[in-house]
């Protein structure tokens, strides 16, 4: 005879069993590697032929990443500031877009789908055929077409333009997910809050100010996160192309490399706190699961 | 005769519509215009790049468009994996395996555990979310090395296990399915189990028709994670015949910078069909994702 469960008993299996094979998946590829970084942070690793020789060195790694390593808070300091500025940006211009792709016109369903060509685009290979022929500037900006449209414009307008056609391919690259999630947000606001504002003589600007803002409040948090998220792990990012150069020198190794991908790790975290801190207020949803008032 | 007089109908219809456009439409509109003409370019290049014979590859500076297309450079390509012993077919075959199921897989762990996290009480809950928002920080680089040591005392070395797994728990795949499960009202789950519905019947009917937006980044995502991969073929694959197609493509554009100039009209040709896949995901969401985007109405 199957034995009856209580309702909180079925519910403690049927959660364990739905997370189960994602915290497995987790636990191994994820939080143990993890750790065990950190622990070869501590230490001295030498690749032998069949193990890994480790020495016990304290925190000597860290010392020397930060006090004898001019590279390291250089490059640490460097992608703060770079993320300080793009991160608002990316975020802001995606709300932005988001706004107007919800706004009703003709044709919006195409403009939609352009806008979502970026997200498919931005894997790494095609960035990296895009990139090839020099670090940073797209080749195809130096393109006849592309010359040609600049050249119509006086000199230092066409270089200003040229900047911003620059970083503006990199932003929008990077703000396709965020749009997507934003446009989502705006769409599970109840339209009938709109039609009582407007029925109370709300202006449009009231209304994106006084709800469309404070009701989007949690898809801007995941935006902004998954910004974060999406900046600080690019294969291109400064920081991470330096750790990969030290595990693979004989000189400093791969526990000099694990401790500089924990100060990086430390660093992200704490941005992400102040995130959360800014956000807590207007949300209350980090780790517990909002109960709304039906 | 009625069939003029309605399509005079319609005409008037329309412009009718048009005269009601209002000023911030049309600004709207070019703003819009502007921004999609610049992100239309990269595609534009990738496609006309693959077609440029090789006097228009190197030709400084870049083209856009083409002026003489030629198929040469997909011919390169094909021919160049008669030099190694592996058929272009396998890489092809191992890339789209490894893609389909990491992506499948990927789909069903991140909602069930999302769902799990957003609607169910469950020992450790709490402190199991907050690890992995911990964990979204994440960055694979930086322990290639220890998930080699995971991988080889697994013994999934040279096997697709070694390709899949390691992408399956995807922290930000969770983390976007919580936030938007957490936006749809307990009293729907309650009203399907009431009407008895076990908890896969709501995860499958109710939670995922409501939630598509964060089902397809959530595919994008892990498709991006798991196409454009090539750290599993170089560390993992010790057998060529168990490498992906962008590990290829890679060692083809490292084989430039040392030997054949030729090469680059190859690479140029990898570089749209490498594309072609994330081209056909666009055009699969694009029709479930940004139409239902405008009906998922959360009440």
């Amino acid at each position: 005879m199957r034995k009856k469960l209580g309702y909180e008993g079925r519910q403690k299996l049927v959660g364990t069993s739905f997370i189960a094979p994602w915290v497995i998946g987790f636990l191994a590829f994820t939080a143990f590697p993890l750790f065990y970084c950190l622990y070869m942070s501590l230490n001295k690793v030498t690749f032998m032929t069949d193990h890994l020789q480790m020495e016990w060195l304290w925190f000597e790694n860290f010392r020397k990443a930060l006090l004898e390593d001019a590279e390291i808070p250089n490059k640490l300091l460097q992608t703060l500031g770079q993320s300080a500025i793009i991160i608002p940006i990316i975020v802001v211009f995606a709300l932005i877009m988001a706004l107007m792709l919800n706004a009703k016109f003709p044709g919006r369903g195409l403009f939609r789908a352009i806008f979502f060509l970026p997200v498919v685009l931005t894997s790494g290979n095609l960035i990296s055929i895009l990139t090839d022929q020099g670090q940073g500037t797209i080749s195809f900006l130096q393109s006849d077409t592309a010359q040609a449209l600049i050249a119509n414009l006086s000199g230092t307008w066409g270089t200003a333009l040229k900047t911003v056609l620059a970083n503006f391919l990199v932003i929008l690259w990077y703000s396709g997910v965020q749009m997507l999630l934003l446009i989502a947000g705006m769409q599970s606001i109840n339209p009938s809050t709109f039609e009582a504002a407007r029925i109370d003589g709300a202006g449009k600007w009231e209304i994106l100010w006084t709800i469309t803002l404070p009701a989007l409040m949690p898809f801007i948090f995941i935006s902004i996160i998954y910004t974060i998220v999406d900046q600080f792990t690019t294969s291109y990012n400064p920081v991470l192309e330096v750790i990969t150069s030290h595990s693979r020198s004989i000189n400093t190794g791969y526990g000099y490399a694990s401790a500089i991908a924990w100060l990086y790790f430390s660093l992200m975290l704490i941005i992400l706190g102040v995130i959360i801190l800014i956000f807590r207020k207007s949300l209350g949803i980090i780790g517990s699961s909002k109960r709304r008032p039906s | 005769m009625a069939e003029k007089k309605r399509r005079r109908i319609t005409v008037r219809y329309a412009l009718h519509r048009l005269r009601h456009i209002k000023a911030s439409t049309v600004v709207i509109l070019l703003l819009l215009t502007i921004v999609a003409a610049v992100s239309i370019l990269p595609i534009i290049y990738i496609i006309s790049n693959a077609f440029k014979p090789l006097s228009e590859l190197f030709l400084y500076p870049p083209r856009l468009f083409v002026r003489s297309p030629t198929l040469q450079n997909f011919y390169e390509f094909f021919y160049s994996t008669d030099v190694s012993a592996i058929p272009l077919s396998r890489y092809i075959f191992n890339s789209l395996f490894v893609m389909i199921v990491t992506v499948a897989m990927t789909l069903i762990f991140s909602s069930a555990c999302a769902y799990a996290f957003s609607k169910m009480r469950f020992p450790g809950r709490k402190w199991m979310f907050d690890m992995i928002i911990i964990a979204l920080m994440f960055t694979p680089e930086a322990v290639v090395i220890t998930r080699y040591l995971i991988v080889s005392n697994l013994h999934m070395i040279n096997t697709y296990f070694a390709h899949i797994l390691p992408h399956l728990a995807l922290p930000i795949g969770v983390f976007l399915m919580k936030q938007f499960i957490d936006q749809v009202p307990d009293s729907l789950c309650e009203a399907a189990k009431i009407d008895g519905a076990n908890e896969v019947r709501i995860l499958l009917n109710i939670i995922i028709p409501t939630v598509l937006p964060a089902v397809g980044a959530v595919m994008i995502i892990a498709f991006q994670n798991v196409w454009s991969d090539i750290t599993t073929s170089t560390f993992y694959m010790v057998d060529e015949s168990m490498k992906t197609l962008p590990y290829f493509v890679s060692t083809l554009s490292n084989a430039l910078a040392v030997a054949s100039v030729a090469r680059k009209g190859a690479v140029a040709a990898a570089g749209l069909l490498l594309f072609l896949p994330n081209f056909l995901i666009f055009a699969m969401l694009q029709k479930s994702m940004i139409e239902t985007m405008v009906t998922s109405g959360i009440k």
